[in-house]
């Protein structure tokens, strides 16, 4: 089997489960276990790379199935469900919790289908929560951030006149920068942040920590209009999700 | 105390400057109007907007209203407005169908139904403020109870979150 797969394309073990069981068309109260096992791990062998972060979800589900096909195989327990009908079948929670997913996932995309639909759409006077996305999803706008940096630059056009090595830590500087935002998550101005009088060297560390920053996603960087200031905040709702 | 066609001028006004939803206490209490003659005259104003021939209309909004575009005109509108960026992730709407459903629900909960890590979709949510913390549960470790936010229905054109669709066999939970 050298078909490649790609992981990412299910949104989690459950997602790739049902499209095997609807691939097969299989009767999602009479799940041949062993098979079903089978093409799962066959899936995530071919997947190529892996990726850590994902796979966990993926290899625990795996491990559930290989659980359960060995819990089928087990003669008595066969034995045991002949005699009385109504003894609880291993794969129950299993039918439940497909069963349960495929709800949400219906509802997801009935959502999608509301929301996605331009045609009969009811339009507001502040949009549709759309002009919150647009003002945040700047914070990925790597040329707003780096134009505003070419300001500052322009600013100290004066260069020290030698350039002394010195080492600069860029840890330092995110500390500087979180602690020169106010805690209630009022917004700054970047250019205001940075010390006026710095070298070159500094005010790139400067300009790298606020990149870290944002990708760890405790500050946030927002600009109202192209070209205008851009807007430092400390991130405060999301402070207890993990960077990974 | 006003005439009845001048409330629901004052109502049409109110509406119309305001632009978002206005809860059905905060009309009372600007107007002074009983709730049952709230919602009599709001019934009849939705029927009025909806009767005439005009781009307007009212919608009920979570115990509140907010004026929207007809349906029929949203051609004609979004060739001013460009519905630009806004995608959400197959995972981001399985999300908030559970939210919608389960809440007040945890991000454990979430993550059982889902079988994945479900942080990043939560923050994304939040950030688009789309859900909200309602609270915490009762628990060890107290976990943080999500919901949806007027927001949520706004987006998706619901009126309040009995619209949402009947899940199928839902044990009493």
């Amino acid at each position: 089997m050298s078909y490649l797969v790609n992981l990412d394309k299910f949104y989690g073990p459950l997602d790739l489960l049902l499209y095997l069981l609807e691939r097969e068309e299989i009767d999602i109260y009479d799940i041949p276990v062993a098979l079903i096992a089978d093409q799962y791990i066959d899936y995530i062998h071919t997947t190529g790379q892996i990726d850590l972060d994902n796979i966990g979800d993926f290899l625990s589900m795996a491990s559930y199935l290989l659980n359960l096909k060995s819990r089928m195989l087990l003669p008595g327990l066969a034995a045991a469900e002949e005699v009385e009908t109504e003894a609880e079948d291993p794969r129950d929670e299993l039918v439940h919790r497909i069963l349960e997913y495929k709800q949400y996932k219906l509802l997801g995309e009935y959502l999608a289908s509301r929301y996605n639909d331009d045609m009969k759409r009811v339009f507001f006077r502040y949009g549709q929560a759309e002009i919150n996305w647009a003002a945040k999803e700047v914070s990925s706008s790597l040329n707003a951030l780096l134009h505003a940096w070419y300001a500052v630059m322009d600013r100290n056009a004066e260069v020290g006149e030698y350039d002394l090595p010195q080492s600069i830590d860029i840890g330092e500087k995110m500390e500087a920068i979180l602690k020169a935002l106010p805690e209630n998550g009022a917004a700054v101005i970047f250019q205001d942040i940075y010390p006026g009088n710095s070298l070159r060297s500094e005010a790139l560390a400067y300009f790298l920590a606020l990149l870290e920053l944002i990708r760890l996603q405790k500050v946030e960087a927002c600009q109202e209009y192209r070209f205008g200031d851009i807007k430092l905040c400390l991130q405060v709702a999301v402070d207890n999700v993990d960077a990974g | 105390m006003l005439m009845r066609a001048e409330i629901k001028a004052a109502i049409e006004a109110l509406l119309f400057v305001s632009g978002e939803r206005i809860g059905g206490e905060e009309l009372m209490e600007i107007l002074n109007l009983a709730e049952a003659d709230l919602k009599q005259i709001m019934q009849e104003m939705m029927a009025e907007f909806d009767q005439s021939t005009r781009g307007i209309q009212i919608l009920t909004l979570d115990g509140g209203y907010i004026m929207g575009s007809k349906p029929e005109y949203a051609p004609v509108v979004s060739r001013m407005i460009k519905p630009a960026g806004r995608r959400l992730s197959p995972a981001a709407l399985e999300t908030l169908a559970i939210v919608a459903y389960r809440q007040p629900v945890s991000k454990a909960e979430i993550e059982q139904v889902r079988g994945v890590k479900t942080d990043r979709v939560i923050a994304t949510l939040m950030e688009k403020g789309l859900i909200k913390e309602l609270g915490k549960k009762a628990v060890p470790g107290k976990p943080i109870l999500y919901g949806t936010t007027h927001e949520f229905l706004q987006l998706f054109a619901l009126s309040s979150l009995e619209e949402l669709p009947q899940l199928e066999n839902e044990e009493g939970k």
